[in-house]
């Protein structure tokens, strides 16, 4: 029984062992190590150098000779980040224990160009309704739906009773201002409500290999129209802002092929490429773009996509109580 | 961590009450197997990031087995969900991912020669999936690092039945190599295609891969069990197993589980 029992045991630790030899061991977690690793990922996944004209190499030969053995935590982070920063891609995030990497400047480089408090207080005053998580109300005569975030599910049932209460009216006003995404879903789930056959609202690739020119083919994506439900074929507003980013901004990119729609207000913010993400060795992650996403005719969408009709909300507006913005669209779907 | 799970199954072997003195029907019958474990798993995915995650895993292990002088068949899945994380990452929640997994086997396995005193060889054939997902919210609500193979695979398997302070044991060996292998990996980016409703999630991974083999792909499973009868007739078992496998396309993929697993075998 012994020597079966001594069988068994050398069974298990010799395989214990195999796999030691068998499977990578961590990298160094040290500065250079993090950093080039960084710099590898980015190099062989993120899907806009070639948009943007971003030499990545030279990049590389600018920041790296930042970064030694003795770089502490926080120097390192600051490397990183001005690095990534050259991207100018709100998609491209590092999460370290103490900071993150973001992009504002999509948006504080612009007017605001909405001001909620403003907003609630003198158009949507008190009987504005919350459905799921759309505000609704009448306001002079026209629909009008607020959607904050695409991360905030909306059901059939959520628009079935929007829809219905404004069946009557002339016009709706769809306002995504400061909407920063969330889910695509719930995009296509309002835009089949608005066309009546399929339709072909974007094109979208995927980075398929670490070369620079390796990307999936174009592939044409499609929303379908939605039978036994509450529809809208009347005009609709839609308003904007540059805080319009990421599911948000796809959203607006789908209502560009549905021709009753038009965009009221500044640019989207953009966030054109669907994000990936890695760890690095310290335990630090990051997030960036890798696939491309362009309207029917070729247009990326990545740096935001341009109003029919642009229109500034000032400083002044917001201090009288003014929002020109959802002002036009009132204006136009009056048909003044 | 390996350490304490063979710690663990040694002190559980010498809990087992006394057992009859049949060993013949302990070799042959029909059972139906429930098995509870617990797996420790490594895993090297440069889809997820280029570092090595470690974690734990509960799994359950149901299955069909019917042993006869002939032949040795088994049909079973295996359930198990746990959590991995990275080396550097351990204060977080953030850093935690959560692993699940399903595997459906089949073994058939002739009775090929015998050896020794009361040794017995198997040789067969088998249908085996791997499936195994990986859910981290480090990475994005858009990433879905993933495994799965179905594999045509060899099979062998030892068993021999043996007397310890006058108790009847079994111990049984199996080894499983799959041959040919149809792979599902995710994409480059390891994003689904999540923008598209019209999607059609597996059909695309398969479209990507397909069969794969020696050279790309290579997976061992070598299990080692110690059964011992009860007074009802019914068998309890202790096992362990090493599954090992690599997928070296789109991007490498090393996983190593280790698994220890208690099961209660009912006649039927």
């Amino acid at each position: 029984m012994k020597r079966i029992l001594y069988i068994c045991f050398g069974v298990l630790i010799s395989f214990a062992a195999c796999e030691e030899v068998l499977i990578e061991k961590n990298p160094s977690n040290d500065p250079i190590t993090n950093f080039d690793i960084l710099w590898k990922i980015m190099n062989e996944r993120y899907s806009f150098f070639e948009y943007k004209a971003i030499d990545w190499d030279s990049v590389y030969d600018v920041y790296r000779p930042q970064v030694s053995t003795t770089t502490s935590d926080v120097e390192l982070f600051d490397a990183m980040k001005e690095m990534l920063r050259l991207l100018q891609d709100g998609h491209v995030n590092l999460r370290s224990d103490f900071d993150i990497v973001r992009f504002p400047d999509l948006y504080l480089d612009y007017p605001q160009n909405f001001d909620r408090n403003m907003l609630e207080r003198v158009y949507w005053e008190k009987d504005y309704r919350i459905t799921g998580f759309l505000i609704n109300r009448e306001i002079q005569g026209v629909g009008y739906i607020y959607y904050g975030s695409f991360g905030a599910p909306i059901s059939d049932d959520d628009l079935d009773f929007v829809l219905e209460r404004f069946e009557d009216l002339p016009a709706l006003i769809i306002d995504i201002r400061n909407n920063e995404g969330g889910a695509p879903q719930n995009a296509f789930r309002m835009i089949e409500r608005l066309i009546s056959r399929r339709t072909h609202v974007y094109n979208h690739q995927f980075k398929s290999g670490p070369g620079a020119d390796e990307f999936s083919e174009f592939e044409e994506i499609y929303a379908n129209t939605k039978n036994d439900v509450v529809k809208w074929n009347k005009p609709v507003y839609l308003l904007t802002n540059r805080n319009v980013y990421s599911a948000a901004n796809l959203f607006t990119a789908m209502m560009k092929a549905v021709p009753q729609v038009t965009q009221i207000g500044d640019f989207t913010g953009g966030g054109g490429g669907v994000p990936a993400g890695a760890e690095l060795p310290n335990g630090w992650a990051f997030n960036f773009s890798s696939t491309i996403l362009s309207l029917p005719d070729g247009f990326i969408v990545e740096n935001g996509l341009a109003p029919d009709i642009f229109v500034e909300q000032t400083p002044e507006d917001v201090a009288n109580g003014i929002d020109p913005i959802l002002d036009r669209a009132i204006e136009l779907a009056k048909g003044n | 961590m390996k350490r304490t799970l063979l710690i663990f199954s040694l002190a559980l072997m010498s809990l087992m009450v006394r057992a009859n003195g049949d060993t013949l029907s302990m070799k042959y019958g029909r059972h139906w197997v429930t098995g509870l474990g617990l797996s420790v798993q490594t895993v090297w995915d440069e889809a997820m990031s280029p570092v090595r995650y470690n974690g734990t895993s509960l799994r359950i292990n149901p299955s069909l087995q019917k042993t006869t002088s002939k032949h040795w068949r088994t049909i079973g899945v295996s359930l198990s969900v746990g959590g991995l994380r990275s080396a550097y990452y351990e204060e977080s929640e953030r850093g935690k991912a959560t692993n699940f997994g399903f595997n459906f086997d089949y073994r058939y396995l002739r009775h090929l020669t015998d050896f020794g005193k009361g040794n017995e060889v198997f040789l067969g054939g088998g249908f085996r999936t791997l499936n195994n997902a990986r859910l981290h919210n480090q990475l994005d609500n858009s990433v879905l690092p993933f495994d799965s193979f179905t594999s045509l695979s060899l099979e062998g398997g030892l068993q021999r039945s043996f007397l310890w302070k006058q108790r009847d044991f079994l111990v049984r060996y199996s080894l499983g190599l799959p041959l040919v292998s149809l792979a599902m990996r995710p994409n480059f980016v390891s994003v689904y295609n999540f923008v598209n409703p019209e999607s059609k999630f597996f059909n695309e991974r398969i479209e990507e891969h397909g069969l794969s083999s020696f050279g790309s792909y290579f997976r061992m499973i070598s299990k080692i069990e110690l059964l011992y009868k009860l007074r009802t007739g019914n068998l309890m078992s202790l096992s362990y197993q090493w599954d090992y496998y690599s997928y070296n396309k789109v991007h490498q993929l090393n996983v190593a589980t280790h698994s220890i697993t208690f099961s209660r075998y009912f006649n039927y």
